[in-house]
């Protein structure tokens, strides 16, 4: 299975679960298995529910764009929002927050389950966010101990 | 995500069906702060229906657990899927989590 999907949609919160459902149907056509669409379901819900958070609060009549492209061999995804994000973050794949905190996960497990992660501030001074999936391992969780 | 409670001995269950998000999670934290303040501080979270979570469906479990043990209460989880757990691991709150195979082994547990 190939394919290209384009969303535009409006970063009311509103929103959020019709971009859940897109996300879901893109990840059960992208993966090979039921494990792996939970993953590539995980990482897309994640950086949207990111761009939400930190694009809705302030610009609720702004819109979150993410695109998915894959293939058989790799699945790749971008999300452009307004939110400002720390560009030179740097995420190591085992540093996860305190257990008790209640937030901080997020891109911690997008960097644990992706092969490439990359972010970037647009001219516009929007967030560009661009993860990478290697569709041909089982999921490269196992890899990373 | 729908989510509906019953009580068995002095234990709240609640049943949950769904994805757990950041849509869903204020509605589930709604849901345990009234089971909280109502009964006996045992609470059993059936996941058996939940198809999905994310982060922030796992902040709000770790915000119920920390209102839980505030009250001097216990938390415990049940039925998870395979992948639903194996989330719970990757993010190392299967060691904050006291998470049971099955409903029956979960509320002997309590006992």
């Amino acid at each position: 299975m190939t394919g290209n999907i384009n969303v535009r949609i409006s970063s009311s919160r509103t929103t959020l679960p019709l971009a859940e459902e897109i996300i879901r149907a893109i990840s059960e056509s992208a993966a090979d298995g039921a494990r792996q669409a939970y993953h590539l379901r995980l990482i897309m819900s994640e950086l949207v529910t990111n761009a939400y958070l930190h694009g809705s609060y302030a610009y609720p009549d702004d819109f979150i764009e993410f695109q998915a492209d894959f293939d058989r061999r790799k699945f790749s995804f971008s999300i452009i929002n307004t939110g400002t994000f720390p560009v030179d973050m740097k995420i190591e794949p085992s540093d996860f927050p305190q257990v008790i905190e209640e937030s901080g996960r997020g891109l911690k497990i997008v960097c644990r389950l992706c092969s490439k992660f990359e972010v970037s501030t647009l001219p516009d001074n929007k967030t560009l966010i661009k993860a990478e999936f290697d569709l041909n391992s089982q999921s490269n969780v196992d890899t990373i101990k | 995500m729908d989510i509906q409670k019953r009580i068995e001995g002095d234990v709240a269950i609640l049943n949950l069906n769904g994805r757990l998000d950041l849509s869903s999670a204020a509605l589930l934290k709604e849901a345990s702060k009234e089971t909280i303040g109502r009964e006996t501080g045992k609470m059993l979270l059936n996941m058996d229906k939940v198809d999905f979570i994310n982060s922030s469906g796992l902040g709000a479990l770790v915000s119920i657990l920390k209102e839980v043990r505030n009250n001097h209460g216990t938390l415990k989880l049940t039925n998870l899927a395979p992948y639903v757990r194996e989330i719970f691991d990757i993010t190392q709150l299967s060691n904050i989590f006291e998470i049971y195979p099955d409903e029956k082994r979960a509320l002997a547990s309590f006992k």
